[in-house]
């Protein structure tokens, strides 16, 4: 996602990642990461809720996503542990300017993340109403 | 446990979230100069 955030800029969108972790962990995270997004956080996770972004233990660690984790570090990616609840699921949602939701994908597992052209075509799709309105 | 459903078409529902400085961010904040994608993370891990 990092490498398409001049296409984002483009688009005049704005990425807004949202997590329930502490402030300590969320700064040291995105300095690790460098992820030129914002990051806002939700530590009782009402927004996550409101969203309909599911927990699982069951489908957080089935075996889908345990080979994924395990293709990811011979890949060479970092473990960095465990930071809080290993049951939330994650999920992606597109909102236009007058407020629509015109995409929302709340995950089934941690591997059920949609495709970042599909991301980008339904942004664009957005921005046009946008600049329409 | 029973979440609602979030359906395409529907008027986003805002939420009152906090920056990494400790203010206070509303969501809908988010898309008031443009489209915004918002990306809810797993575990910081």
């Amino acid at each position: 996602m990092c490498q398409h955030v001049d296409t984002f800029r483009s688009l005049g969108a704005q990425v807004v990642l949202v997590s329930f972790g502490s402030p300590t962990l969320a700064v040291r995270w995105l300095r690790e990461t460098a992820a030129p997004f914002s990051l806002w956080l939700d530590p009782d996770r009402k927004a996550y809720r409101t969203y309909g972004v599911d927990r699982s233990l069951f489908r957080s660690w089935g075996p889908r996503a345990i080979m994924t984790y395990a293709r990811l570090l011979l890949a060479g990616r970092r473990w960095r542990g465990i930071q809080g609840n290993s049951s939330q699921l994650g999920g992606d949602f597109i909102i236009d300017e007058t407020g629509v939701i015109r995409f929302a994908h709340p995950s089934h597992d941690p591997t059920d993340r949609p495709d970042i052209d599909v991301l980008v075509r339904i942004l664009r799709q957005a921005s046009s109403v946008s600049s329409s309105s | 446990m029973t979440f609602p459903t979030i359906m395409t078409g529907q008027p986003a529902p805002d939420a009152t979230l906090m920056s990494l400085e400790g203010e206070v961010v509303h969501l809908r904040q988010a898309w008031q100069s443009g489209p915004a994608l918002l990306v809810f993370l797993r575990h910081l891990g």
